[in-house]
């Protein structure tokens, strides 16, 4: 069943144009030109029960605003979505008391408080049970190890301790779909672990339906078998993670370490020479080739038999790139 | 207590226990409240020294101890001028910088996917913060009656407290919906902070906060009479000065509600139309 339904979802943002300068500032008091920002432009898609879908793209590509739409704190300029049944901007109780949006840079907590303050809020926010609510909070505060913090005014605690209380403040009321908007910016590796791993446990134990989005790939790699990739308000890519780079040409990077220099004209010979480290007096020469796929069987042999290899390996596009490539509109559609 | 109840009783103890946080804060704003006191102590002093009197027409009546300037004598001005200035830092808001930032910066988003009513969390929250400042405040308000007592042989009657309780109950919520409705423009304007102290700075003065409403002359004050802004400062403060009988207090209470009522329901159209052009417009 599908818990988040959405269909041509559009959303667009006016905004003034100001010259500049003073002359810029006095005509702008008589005149200002409105423009128009297509921040999402007519994006469909929909998630199954228990999903993990990593919601990516660059900055200003719309997937903040898509997760403010389907968590009814903006209202759209056209299409529509369902959320467990619900359409989001209408924002019926039993819709709020059923999902939960994280947003890194923004907080929930109330700085001058211990952060069990407001837990304790919303146990009575979300009229939680307080069995239910001690159980949850027990397990929680065990998963991120912060039990001996709750009693620490928000303000003192670092980045990272913060977060894993926002988290746990969003999940006390265990909602079934749970929007995380850069859940793990700016956080230390150590943090980011122990986030991906509740992440992990929460939709592995209860079934909980997630929407990531990260800047981080390891939080994507680890958590998402489906990505989602938006791009200037439009979806560039949906689809299984493996196939981000599968749905762009079919290449392998080749990775040559040479035992002694080589002239870089003789490597360019080969074409798609990417990358040329060292050489020249250095002991270590690498060289890295972008070969297509079909063509890697021909060029390894070439090489081996013509150049001094010491080494040499086949990797994958690295995925940041293939999703650079969707990016700029390389890609299609899954 | 129903599951509704109890989200706005977690607000209000989350009010609480805020102003408990800041209670330096708050005593500091009570150290704040000495020197309009003592500046306007000695203002009326001079002006009921004998012989002193201006004669503006209606104002002076009298002479001695017997002199009364704008209704009031000297013993009288004085209670009013202490009692009025500690109810106008009681009844003070600050929520309205809070609701402006939610609005601006898009803090908002938060209440709004939870299934909480922002106004009834509000509202719960200056309640509990202002519980906790009523206990410091009563402490200050007893000694300043000790204090005038012995000086000026100004007195109050058990009545006259429970009156004031009353009273001040309503100029909490009056005040709360005044700086509710004026904290809403932040939907259509950006900068407002400026506002809310030019606000605040009028409200108080039409408030009777600064001098009795009597001083502004019968012109003003029958206008400043009509309207709700006497009900926070100048009425609760006349209660506990002995200058209300019943049926003026009773008369008063209803008045006050009745404006509560209204502004009560202004609020909600504006934030109606506000919220909708939040979630619309985005943050």
């Amino acid at each position: 069943m599908d818990i988040i339904e959405v269909k041509e979802l559009t959303r667009h943002f006016s905004y003034y144009e100001k010259a500049e300068g003073l002359s810029g500032s006095l005509r702008n008091l008589i005149r200002r030109k409105k423009l128009v920002r297509e921040a999402v432009r007519g994006v469909s898609f929909s998630i199954g029960e228990g999903g993990i879908v990593g919601f990516l793209g660059p900055n200003g590509a719309g997937k903040t605003t898509t997760l403010k739409m389907l968590s009814g704190i903006m209202h759209p300029t056209s299409g529509e979505a369902r959320v467990l049944g619900h359409v989001p901007w209408l924002r019926k109780k039993d819709f709020r008391m059923r999902i939960s949006i994280v947003m890194g840079q923004r907080s929930q907590l109330w700085p001058d408080l211990p952060a069990s303050e407001s837990f304790r809020l919303n146990k009575a926010i979300y009229e939680i049970d307080t069995k239910d609510y001690e159980r949850t909070l027990g397990e929680l505060i065990e998963l991120f190890g912060v039990k001996e913090l709750l009693k620490v005014q928000v303000r003192r605690l670092s980045l990272g301790e913060r977060m894993k209380m926002e988290i746990t403040a969003a999940l006390l009321h265990r909602p079934e779909v749970l929007f995380l908007d850069e859940p793990t910016i700016g956080l230390d590796l150590l943090s980011q672990r122990a986030i991906r791993d509740l992440i992990r446990t929460l939709n592995e134990g209860q079934g909980t339906t997630v929407m990531l989005t990260s800047h981080y790939l390891a939080d994507i790699e680890e958590l998402c078998e489906r990505v989602i990739l938006i791009n200037r308000g439009l979806i560039v890519y949906d689809g299984a993670l493996s196939g981000v780079n599968a749905a762009l040409a079919e290449r392998k990077v080749v990775r040559l370490v040479f035992s002694e220099p080589v002239a870089r004209a003789a490597l360019e010979s080969y074409g798609g020479l990417r990358d040329l480290e060292g050489g020249a007096g250095l002991q270590r020469m690498e060289a890295i080739f972008d070969v297509d796929r079909a063509r890697v069987r021909d060029f390894s042999r070439g090489v081996l038999g013509d150049l001094p290899v010491a080494d040499l390996t086949i990797e994958e596009v690295p995925l940041e790139e293939g999703i650079a490539r969707l990016y700029r509109g390389e890609g299609g559609h899954d | 207590m129903t599951d509704a109840a109890g989200k706005y009783l977690g607000s209000f103890s989350l009010g609480l226990r805020a102003a408990l946080e800041y209670r330096a804060n708050f005593f500091f704003s009570l150290l704040g409240a000495v020197a309009p006191v003592i500046i306007q102590t000695a203002l009326w002093t001079c002006l009921y020294a004998p012989g002193a009197q201006m004669n503006a027409s209606g104002a002076v009546a009298g002479s001695g101890d017997s002199l009364r300037l704008f209704g009031f004598s000297y013993a009288q001005m004085l209670g009013y001028v202490v009692v009025a200035n500690i109810v106008s830092r009681l009844v003070r808001t600050g929520f309205e910088y809070d609701l402006n930032d939610d609005i601006r910066s898009g803090g908002l988003d938060r209440y709004l996917a939870k299934p909480i009513d922002y106004f009834g969390f509000r509202m719960a929250q200056f309640a509990g913060s202002k519980a906790a400042e009523t206990v410091f405040m009563g402490a200050a308000l007893a000694l300043a009656i000790v204090v005038l007592s012995a000086a000026t042989g100004f007195s109050v009657g058990i009545a006259a407290i429970l009156g004031f309780a009353a009273a001040l109950v309503l100029a909490f919520v009056l005040n709360f919906l005044v700086f509710w409705c004026v904290g809403l423009l932040g939907f259509w304007l950006t900068e407002i902070g400026f506002l809310f102290e030019a606000v605040r700075i009028v409200i108080i003065t039409a408030s009777g906060g600064i001098f009795p409403l009597s001083v502004f002359g019968s012109g003003p004050e029958a206008v400043l009479e009509k309207l709700p802004f006497r009900f926070t400062i100048q009425f609760p403060t006349d209660v506990l000065c002995g200058r209300v009988d019943g049926a003026q207090l009773a008369s008063g209470l209803a008045l006050g509600a009745a404006w509560s009522l209204g502004l009560f329901a202004l609020g909600r159209a504006v934030w109606a139309v506000g919220i909708r052009r939040f979630v619309a417009v985005g943050s």
